[in-house]
């Protein structure tokens, strides 16, 4: 999978943690990536169409409509359902959360640095990748 | 006792007799109507003036006769039926005069000028002799066997009598005693029947007697009251009133063949703890658990009915969903910021060789914050729990109302200006810790929820008895439908729902802590324009 090229080195960060935003983008922009980050999903659709990233991380409580229903919007509209969504929450019962969701993947807090890292690597959108 | 016959009239078994003789319980009650008839028909018989039936004590001779002696008793001594009493055989003495052992007898020496006798002995079952029925004559006459025996059958008869008579007495004691048996064990029937009765009066569990064909026999008053039972309609219901839904905890409605009762009428096995929601017509759904056991006949080993006793567990499945929820919200909670702090660790981890101090000290200052942010969800958590069983307690002091107010600081306080307004200047008696917990919850939301808002307005109004502190904000303002929520306990820990989370505890405490204290607190808030949150303390 690393062979493969990104179609881009961006990432959506939803979630409404701010010190959760901070953290991560610190991390992943050490890594290379350009990271966007919101703590709503207000006009998500909108908003992920225009920056089109390579991969998003949603979490479950998330304002004003929850990680639930903004991932399937997403995975409704045909200009965006190809981006890999990744679920992450601190719920127990994440895998159950992500599969109501429509998420591709999940991850569950607190995470190791190395496990953020590696979701998002095997997940990110390449090139030649269609995702069914 | 002076002996007038020429022989001995104690024999060895005397005491042996006299026993037989008392265990009659005759002497004493002589004059019967039977032994009377008797002694008539005897002298009727043998057409004698004189006929009688004497009982043969140790002292005495008791008579009981027709007509002739005006005597009821006579020293047994002179008296021929102490002879007669010496032999199980007819005794006969056909003329006094010519008998040397009866010569002597002042009833023959004196003036009643005793000639003729004639007795026959009465004689127990056992073989003691008693008494005799007898005859007595002034004049000399012969008495031949046959007229023996008919004396002695007039015996029989009368010691007949005296067993049949006794039996009696016997059995009517019995009788006595076996009713006053039975009256001491009614007593103690109802006594314990009552106990039963109040116990079942009292108890604070339903229960409720039904028959084989499910018709309810029995309801306590728990029971009556649960269900909404009348005396009346037990006499015509069956397992329950039609009109009460009986539904699965999960709200869909129970199969009559999955009620409790019902399966186990069916099985023979008993059925335990077994919750099941009621929802009555116009009232709030409860929930029972229900215990049903069968009732089988001692002997036959059949089914004869069943006991259903139940009690209201609304309470407990509230108090355990609760507990569920907390434990739910409380792992989340924690999660959140120890996530931070993980990762704030794992990158101090990978540059720790080569660190870049500016790198380091937004680790640093990362990991601090998000600790003391676990620090005081710990504390909240804690605090909201302690609530909830009650345990909150209020250590009132007389302080400054500026000592809190002016010592308040916020995250991030560049960004925001905090105004007071109103006279700060004043003693309350209150929970300093508790209020200043209050008012640092009110200004954090303000500045959580409404960022953009530069500055927030602390204002304190005295009212007539009451001290009013209001937080307001200019930011985007709550939902008119949110708003009745806030000061609930906790978010629905629901996928599908969300609601402002962070806002649950924080609120739910500060309410707590102000109700204790006898005010109020509130919020208003319009869309668009900002938010102002107000409590009051009485003062």
């Amino acid at each position: 999978m690393e062979d493969m090229e990104l179609v881009n080195k961006r990432i959506a960060i939803f979630d409404d943690d701010e010190d959760i935003l901070s953290i991560c983008s610190f991390v992943l922009e050490d890594g290379g990536w350009e990271v966007f980050t919101f703590p709503d999903c207000k006009n998500i659709v909108e908003k992920v169409t225009e920056l089109n990233p390579a991969v998003i991380l949603m979490d479950n409580w998330i304002p004003d409509t929850g990680g639930i229903v903004a991932t399937r919007l997403l995975k409704a509209s045909p200009e965006v359902k190809d981006i890999p969504v990744i679920y992450f929450s601190a719920n127990s019962k994440i895998s159950d959360l992500a599969a109501e969701a429509g998420a591709d993947s999940y991850l569950a807090k607190p995470f190791d640095l190395k496990d953020l890292e590696k979701i998002i690597s095997e997940n990110a959108k390449t090139k030649n990748s269609k995702l069914s | 006792m002076k002996n007038t016959f020429a022989t001995e009239i104690i024999l060895p078994n005397e005491q042996e007799r006299l026993h037989a003789l008392r265990s009659y319980r005759i002497l004493g009650t002589y004059a019967e109507k039977s032994f009377k008839s008797i002694a008539k028909l005897v002298a009727d018989i043998f057409k004698s003036s004189i006929a009688m039936i004497s009982l043969v004590d140790a002292e005495e001779v008791y008579f009981g006769s027709n007509v002739g002696m005006d005597n009821a008793v006579g020293p047994r001594g002179e008296s021929f039926c102490s002879l007669t009493i010496l032999k199980p055989e007819v005794n006969v003495i056909e003329d006094a005069l010519l008998d040397p052992v009866v010569a002597n007898n002042p009833l023959v020496c004196g003036d009643f000028g005793l000639r003729f006798y004639a007795g026959a002995p009465l004689i127990t079952h056992d073989g003691f002799m008693i008494g005799t029925v007898c005859l007595v004559d002034t004049k000399p006459r012969t008495f031949n066997d046959h007229d023996k025996s008919i004396l002695e059958g007039m015996a029989g008869l009368v010691m007949e009598q005296i067993e049949l008579r006794l039996q009696n007495l016997l059995d009517t004691e019995r009788q006595a005693v076996v009713n006053d048996q039975l009256l001491a064990s009614n007593e103690k029937l109802s006594a314990s029947e009552g106990r039963f009765q109040t116990i079942l009066d009292t108890m604070a569990e339903g229960v409720r007697i039904i028959d084989t064909s499910g018709r309810l026999v029995y309801a306590n008053i728990m029971a009556q009251h649960l269900l909404g039972l009348t005396p009346s309609k037990i006499e015509d219901g069956v397992y329950d009133d039609p009109k009460w839904q009986l539904l699965w905890v999960n709200g869909s409605p129970l199969p009559e063949e999955d009620h409790p009762m019902a399966i186990m009428m069916r099985t023979g096995q008993p059925v335990l703890d077994y919750e099941v929601a009621l929802q009555p017509p116009g009232r709030e759904r409860f929930y029972i658990s229900v215990n049903a056991a069968p009732i089988f006949d001692r002997q036959s080993g059949e089914l004869t009915g069943g006991i259903g006793t139940f009690m209201d567990v609304t309470n407990r499945r509230k108090v355990l969903q609760q507990k569920d929820e907390f434990i739910n919200v409380a792992s989340h909670e924690l999660r959140t910021p120890v996530t931070s702090l993980k990762a704030a660790m794992q990158i101090m981890d990978r540059i720790k060789d080569n660190p870049k101090p500016d790198v380091l000290a937004k680790m640093i200052d990362q990991s601090n914050k998000s600790l003391s942010r676990l620090t005081s969800l710990i504390t909240d958590l804690l605090d909201s729990n302690r609530i909830s069983q009650g345990q909150l307690h209020l250590r009132k002091t007389k302080f400054n109302l500026s000592s809190i107010l002016e010592s308040q600081h916020i995250r991030d306080a560049e960004k925001h200006e905090i105004i007071i307004e109103g006279i700060i200047d004043m003693e309350i008696e209150a929970d300093e810790q508790q209020i200043d917990q209050v008012l640092v919850n009110l200004l954090s939301n303000a500045v959580k929820y409404a960022p953009e808002s530069k500055v927030i307005h602390v204002i304190i109004e005295h009212l007539a008895e009451q001290l009013k502190i209001s937080v307001k904000d200019s930011g985007p303002g709550i939902a008119q439908d949110q708003l009745i929520h806030l000061f609930e306990r906790y978010y629905r820990v629901d996928y599908s729902g969300f609601q402002y989370s962070g806002l649950g505890l924080g609120l739910y405490i500060s309410s707590e802590i102000i109700k204790k204290h006898g005010g109020t607190i509130g919020v208003e808030s319009v869309v668009g324009s900002g938010t102002t949150f107000w409590f009051t303390i009485p003062i």
